[in-house]
């Protein structure tokens, strides 16, 4: 299911502010295992797995916007000129493709002057933000019918195994924890929780961890588990990566309570879960640095999974590893008798 | 058609797969073929009356692509450039790797993990790795081996208004108008040569001129357009949909002045579309088959094309049509273009 799930969600395009499409879809397939699921004002959805004592709450959260681009301006010739919506390195541009979602989606290019015409000094060098373009191949007039400043940009990937176990497509970051949460979700169909269990597919993460606030506030959760992704290990990054491969990654620091990771830990131990520490020494760059101050504050863990070449068309993680940051939460959940056994 | 031919791997000195492409192809029309040591493929088609000189007619099937170097420990994989490629937009490629096709990825480390500087630095390819999923070098080297050719991945796609986007325009579109021109008859004889090793310095077409000691040449090639953003207007080299290019010169040759007029009185006379491309850069077979033996009048008709030797090249679906009916043109009325450059020693 993990395979067939991570495909359907890394190929729907959401990019922050304009994930409609993407939160449709996760309506849709949280369906199949929630009692109720709803969207928020700003756009999350929200399932709830009603447990035996509604008074308690417990959320798992992950986000459903992607990165990409916004159209600033189409030139006299019909190019397209635009900017960034969240961190892109820019020097992965030129060459890759692009879906634009006019008023209907049309395919393009970043295109970049042929070497033949630069000069060696900009041969040898990254080329400037402000000379990319997107050529959907339009002329003004043609284009200024389908695309409007202000529109979003998808990379166009591919997808591909590399390897059996490898997968590589856009916005891994974060479909693969809508993954997670929906293998959990599988995982407990027939099972009784001590609480309500409220799954999150947060919007607008990448501009600031900002959907995930307003559902925290809304929900207002005895304890929170957010599922993000973490930098995976490749030849050119040593420091703070973790194997594709190697199983779940866990968080620890101050944006982690203490208590909870104990008890998650414990839990993890006990079912023998393939996991690595990851310990941060402030803000996580995710949703947990947001949702544990929500309110009066909610005790929150976070759980990343190992993802080469982030923010970029070809995202990859290991299937595996997906599978293993469910099997963790789904041990955890069903080690708690009652919601405050996860805080004690 | 040029869907299958953009979509097939040929990178310089691995033209097989392409190669046997053609040959069943050009079977029912050539009179006879000839696949040389290299694997320039010659097709020789009779024309209807005896000619007095040797025409030929040539593109070629190679592409830029890379080559696996070394295979490190970690199992991701070392490459070199085979043709010229710019750095500036290798980063994040899909690519297929050797006879399986093997994916992978060029990978580079997140954005996140850039320093401000590393961000402002252009990566260099020998500091680039291909990513296949291998957990170490062994599990890798159950894939792929030191030697493997590479192939950007990029499906051919229909798009904006008329236009297609492919890898390898430069030159499957040669090989295209060379397929449909062969299917036709014609008043002299005509050599219709598939080189190899283009991108790698004109290579293949050396040793096919060489044999052939041609008198004329119709060079089929896809060249720069520039006509995109931030480029001043005396820049523009050639434009998408003005129709096929005709050369003046570039750094490997000068086309004949008698042919390039010829060219011009036939597509007058017909009302064919053709520019002139206006820049003296780059380089073609043309550079070898002029040179060769005694020397051969040559002349080029090329596609435009966007971001050439890049995945995502562009080109203009008119063009294409353009370009065959041009070159058709001109093979059709070889019979009534008197060279006069026959130099007799």
């Amino acid at each position: 299911m993990i395979a067939q799930n991570i495909k359907k969600l890394s190929d729907l395009c959401g990019v922050s502010g304009n994930e409609y499409v993407v939160a449709d879809a996760v309506k849709s397939m949280f369906e199949k295992y929630c009692d109720d699921v709803y969207i928020d004002a700003m756009g999350s959805v929200i399932g709830i797995k009603k447990g035996a004592d509604s008074s308690k709450k417990a959320m798992i959260e992950a986000h459903i916007d992607e990165i990409g681009l916004m159209v600033t301006k189409i030139t006299d010739d019909g190019f397209l000129k635009f900017t960034n919506i969240g961190g892109i390195d820019m020097r992965i541009l030129p060459g890759n493709e692009v879906t634009v979602h006019g008023k209907k989606d049309l395919f393009g290019v970043v295109g970049a002057i042929a070497p033949h015409l630069l000069s060696a000094e900009e041969l040898s060098s990254v080329i400037p933000k402000e000379k990319l373009f997107i050529d959907v191949g339009l002329s003004k007039d043609e284009a200024q019918r389908i695309v409007s400043v202000g529109d979003t940009v998808t990379f166009k990937s591919y997808p591909t195994y590399l390897g059996k176990k490898c997968y590589a497509a856009k916005s891994q970051d974060d479909r693969t924890s809508i993954c997670v949460l929906l293998e959990v979700l599988k995982e407990l169909e027939n099972v009784l929780l001590p609480f309500d269990l409220y799954i999150v597919g947060a919007v607008q993460e990448e501009v600031g961890l900002r959907g995930s606030a307003t559902v925290t506030y809304g929900i207002d959760p005895d304890f929170a588990v957010a599922i993000d992704v973490c930098h995976g290990e490749t030849p050119d990054a040593s420091d703070s990566v973790f194997p594709l491969g190697g199983g779940t990654v866990f968080e620890v620091g101050p944006n982690i309570s203490k208590k909870l990771a104990k008890n998650i830990i414990k839990a993890m131990d006990e079912n023998n879960i393939k996991y690595s520490i990851e310990a941060c020494g402030g803000n996580t760059g995710t949703d947990a640095w947001a949702m544990q101050i929500c309110k009066n504050g909610v005790p929150t863990a976070l759980f990343s999974i190992p993802l080469r070449y982030m923010h970029t068309p070809y995202e990859t993680v290991c299937i595996d590893d997906v599978k293993e940051t469910a099997n963790a939460i789904c041990a955890f959940l069903k080690s708690l008798k009652k919601a405050g056994d996860a805080l004690c | 058609m040029l869907k299958f031919l953009t979509e097939t791997n040929a990178v310089s000195g691995d033209e097989d797969l392409l190669s046997m492409f053609i040959l069943n192809e050009i079977k029912p029309y050539a009179t006879d073929i000839t696949v040389d040591s290299m694997g320039n493929i010659i097709a020789f088609k009779k024309g209807k009356r005896d000619s007095k000189l040797v025409h030929m007619a040539a593109a070629h099937m190679d592409e830029v692509g890379f080559i696996i170097t070394k295979i490190e420990e970690n199992g991701f994989l070392k490459f070199e450039e085979v043709g010229g490629i710019s750095d500036q937009i290798l980063l994040t490629q899909r690519v297929e790797i050797g006879e399986k096709k093997i994916n992978g990825i060029i990978g580079v480390k997140a954005v996140h993990l850039q320093s401000k500087d590393e961000r402002k630095s252009l990566i260099k390819m020998k500091n680039m790795y291909i990513d296949i999923g291998a957990k170490n070098k062994e599990d890798a080297q159950k894939r792929v081996k030191v030697g493997d050719y590479v192939s950007f991945c990029s499906k051919y796609t229909e798009f904006g208004s008329g236009k297609i986007k492919a890898k390898a325009l430069d030159d499957r579109v040669g090989v295209y108008t060379l397929l449909n021109l062969i299917k036709d008859d014609y008043d002299e004889d005509i050599y219709f040569c598939f080189t190899v090793q283009e991108e790698v310095g004109l290579r293949g077409a050396k040793i096919v001129s060489h044999r052939l000691c041609a008198d004329t040449c119709l060079v089929l090639e896809g060249t720069n357009a520039a006509d995109v953003d931030g480029v001043p207007e005396y820049k523009k080299v050639t434009k998408l949909g003005d129709g096929p290019a005709l050369s003046i010169m570039d750094r490997a040759s000068i086309s004949n002045k008698k042919y390039n007029d010829f060219i011009e009185s036939v597509a007058k006379k017909e009302g064919y579309k053709y520019q002139y491309k206006k820049t003296v850069m780059g380089g073609n077979d043309a550079g070898s088959i002029a040179t060769a033996a005694n020397g051969c009048a040559t002349a080029v008709i090329s596609l435009p094309t966007r971001y050439i030797h890049s995945p995502i090249s562009v080109a203009q679906k008119s063009d294409i049509d353009d370009m065959v009916t041009l070159a058709k043109g001109v093979l059709k009325n070889l019979h009534k273009f008197d060279f006069d450059t026959k130099v007799r020693f």
